[in-house]
């Protein structure tokens, strides 16, 4: 049996890296989300929490 | 002695008055696209400018204490495709498991929860994961120094782990929605 001393322990990580062509595609991804909120906020376009959704965070950061 | 502006280990508490004009510099780039400097930090690109911006921002953590209030709650929304979302281990992250956001690059939080809602939504992805995080101790507030102040951003630095504290998983239409609380290791 592994003792506590060598037990490793389970990180879960997203590893972006093994998936290189995924992690870029994420990026440039990201990127246009990042665009298009500025033009959001340069059109003085506000954005709002869905109440369902915002409920649930809500519910989940109380628990 | 009393020495405002320091923390007990002699780092100096994070503000836009202590930094110096290069850290200030890659603050910015990384505020203004981060993609270039990510793509450094994950180990699929060599641009040598980017590279220097990592290791400035690396460095931030060694040099500064948080600036952030205790008991701040940080969010970070995201979204991926169903590949992305198995692939990237989110299928994976339960309570109880111990997760870091990213073991290789620093990442993007915000305190206003709207914001980081807004990255989540912005895509026609249909998986949705929100990060909830509480009692960070580390985290950089970088807002006062930031190209784009209104994102209220906080950073960390790579291979953070964090309990999960709670997870909860909804479908919204066709979308999947996962929030994921994490918590500080006291």
């Amino acid at each position: 049996m592994e003792s506590d001393k060598t037990k490793k322990r389970r990180v879960i990580a997203p590893n972006f890296h093994k998936y290189p062509e995924l992690a870029l595609q994420l990026l440039e991804d990201e990127k246009k989300a990042r665009e298009a909120m500025r033009k959001r906020a340069e059109l003085g376009i506000k954005t709002e929490i869905p109440e369902d959704i915002d409920k649930i965070i809500k519910e989940v950061e109380v628990a | 002695m009393d020495v405002i502006g320091y923390n007990s280990d002699m780092r100096r508490v994070f503000s836009e008055k202590v930094i110096t004009k290069t850290e200030k510099e890659a603050i910015v780039n990384w505020t203004i696209d981060s993609t270039e400097i990510k793509k450094v930090m994950w180990g699929i690109s060599e641009d040598k400018k980017a590279k220097n911006y990592a290791n400035i921002l690396f460095s931030l953590f060694d040099k500064y204490e948080s600036n952030l209030k205790k008991g701040t709650k940080l969010y970070r929304g995201m979204s991926f495709t169903e590949e992305m979302f198995e692939k990237f281990n989110y299928d994976k992250i339960k309570k109880g498991e111990i997760h870091t956001p990213d073991d290789r690059a620093i990442v993007s939080f915000s305190t206003n929860k709207k914001k980081a809602f807004e990255y989540a939504i912005m895509t026609d992805r249909k998986y949705k994961v929100v990060y909830i995080l509480e009692n960070e101790t580390e985290a950089l507030d970088i807002s006062k120094i930031s190209a784009k102040p209104e994102e209220k951003e906080s950073i960390i630095t790579k291979g953070k782990e964090y309990f999960v504290t709670y997870t909860r998983i909804f479908n919204r239409g066709d979308e999947t929605w996962k929030v994921i609380k994490l918590k500080k290791e006291e």
